[in-house]
């Protein structure tokens, strides 16, 4: 605001009333000596007047200006670092926070790997489990079925013995029929020594050896009949024995079958439910394994977005310096206007101009460009600055762009060298 | 045996998002939270790969990449840098400087193994 010691009113009205003053006096008075030296009085002393309400009135223009000024940087110096740790308060706890959510996720990918690898280490390979399955349940089928062979063959060997111990039985009537044959033979050896006793008695005394032998013979005979009838009991004894153990035997085959009828049912049951198990935990590992999946590609794309964080976080320091040099800014501001004597237009362009230059992101320009766009499209409707004669910001010759703001990239940009 | 990779970056989130991708990977990490930093951790660590931010405190990232072609056990360390800045001046400083790729964040964890496995060879 340039303003002359003449141009204002603090000059110009006492002048002007002494400059009137001076022309009525030589007027009424008209041009005698006297008349020129009172409106000469009177032109001087307006004149002084006005210089002296002039230059008061400047004295305090400039004071008033020096007090604003000053004021101003005041107000900024003590507003803008409240701003600045506002911002600062805000991008840390920003931080923190995402900090600490990232860590959360970091333990819960670890914990999910690990899980994910337990259980295909397991299974012998994720890939694999349908196949490790069909192979155990396919092993465990044979094994089963191996055990009821086992047992069908041990039942086939003991229905040999058992026809074999049968075959005995007509070997033990030959050997019943035989001791009854040695009992007969005994008997006739008998008789056959009694006629000989009878015979050797009618001898006489040339009969008494052959009497003895006769007796001898006798002796012999009721032996072989002891011996027979020994054999025979024995051989009943035999046979009773085979029969027993014949029908203890096919006791025996009787409940095995049975019992192998239960097993092979048992078996076709615990196959049955292990294959409905398998299949369940086919079914339950498929899904475990595609919700595993899944749950990895959400946390890995909530980790690119907590990448925003450092965006975020480089914008919000790049205003907390920008607001920080603030104070700089309308510091050297006040130094040109005192120096000048007169209020200086803010040089906003000057100042975007700083600010550009502290940009590292696309993010920033775009915004930049688009907030320069809006206050110049803007700028026609703000009600119009009055005769201080701020001159127009220069920003509105600064070249902007009309960009919209960039889209952050949610993709990598990788630039191999 | 698993390569060591080291990640400097002064955001701790985007430390440990960089972790995870590599550790689940199978790589080893050690993390550092500026140029500064990274360099008192490199003494004489086998490190196969550094990972690097561009913008941080005390000691940026071009720095720090000029600082570690200086040192002769890490002269050929593959440097990837991981940073917001897309401004081409700025790629050509980082690959004057020796870095050997640029990676624009955010990435995809994928994108990221791609570039190291590709860099990182045996």
């Amino acid at each position: 605001m340039k303003r002359s010691l003449w141009t204002g009113p603090e000059f110009w009205v006492p002048a002007s009333l002494g400059l009137g003053g001076a022309v009525s006096v030589l007027l009424v008075g008209g041009m005698s000596p006297l008349a020129w030296g009172l409106a000469l009085l009177l032109g001087f002393a307006g004149g002084g007047l006005g210089w002296y309400a002039g230059g008061r009135n400047q004295a305090r223009l400039k004071a008033d200006m020096a007090t604003l000024l000053q004021s101003q940087q005041q107000f900024v110096e003590q507003v803008t670092p409240v701003w600045a740790a506002h911002i600062e308060t805000s991008r840390q706890q920003m931080e923190d926070a995402i900090s600490s959510l990232t860590a959360h996720f970091s333990v819960i990918v670890n914990r999910l790997s690990e899980t994910v690898m337990a259980a295909a280490q397991s299974s012998g390979g994720a890939g694999n489990q349908g196949v490790q399955m069909a192979e155990v349940f396919n092993a465990s089928q044979e094994q089963l079925n191996q055990v009821l062979v086992s047992q069908t063959s041990a039942m086939a060997t003991m229905n040999t013995m058992m026809t074999q111990v049968e075959s005995l039985r007509p070997f033990t009537q030959q050997l019943e029929d035989m001791a009854a044959e040695v009992g007969k033979i005994a008997m006739q050896s008998n008789l056959l020594s009694l006629n000989a006793a009878i015979e050797a008695a009618r001898a006489g005394d040339l009969g008494r050896g052959f009497s003895i032998v006769a007796k001898e013979f006798r002796t012999l005979a009721n032996q072989s009949a002891a011996t027979g009838q020994r054999i025979g009991e024995m051989v009943r004894q035999v046979n009773s024995a085979i029969s027993n153990t014949c029908q203890a035997a096919q006791e025996s085959v009787q409940q095995e079958g049975e019992s192998m009828q239960s097993s092979q049912q048992h078996i076709d049951e615990v196959l049955r439910t292990f294959r409905e198990l398998t299949d369940r935990l086919m079914t339950s590992g498929d899904l475990l394994k595609n919700e595993s999946l899944q749950i990895s590609a959400d946390i890995g794309e909530a980790l690119v977005q907590f990448q925003f964080q450092d965006r975020v976080s480089q914008i919000l320091t790049q205003v907390k310096a920008n607001i920080e040099h603030f104070p700089q800014y309308l510091d050297k501001h006040e130094q040109q206007c005192l120096a000048s004597g007169q209020l200086e237009p803010w040089d906003s362009g000057g100042f975007l101009a700083e600010m550009k230059k502290t940009y590292v992101m696309s993010d920033q320009h775009a915004s930049h460009n688009a907030a320069g766009s809006r206050a110049a499209t803007l700028r026609p409707a703000l009600p119009a600055v009055g005769q201080a004669s701020v001159k127009a910001s220069s920003a509105s010759s600064t070249p902007v762009s009309a960009s919209p703001p960039a889209k952050a990239a949610d993709d990598g940009d990788i630039t191999f060298f | 045996m698993a390569k060591t990779i080291m990640v400097v970056d002064d955001s701790a989130s985007i430390r440990m998002v960089v972790g995870i991708a590599l550790r689940g990977a199978g790589y080893d990490v050690i993390e550092a939270q500026d140029g500064k930093d990274a360099l008192g951790k490199l003494n004489g660590v086998k490190v196969h790969l550094i990972i690097s931010d561009v913008n941080m405190p005390v000691m940026d990232g071009i720095s720090f990449v000029k600082a570690v072609k200086q040192l002769p056990n890490y002269r050929f360390t593959p440097i990837i840098m991981l940073t917001t800045e897309s401004d081409e001046s700025k790629k050509r400083e980082g690959q004057l400087a020796g870095a050997k790729a640029w990676v624009v964040k955010p990435f995809r964890p994928e994108q990221m193994l791609g570039a190291v496995q590709k860099l990182c060879l045996p």
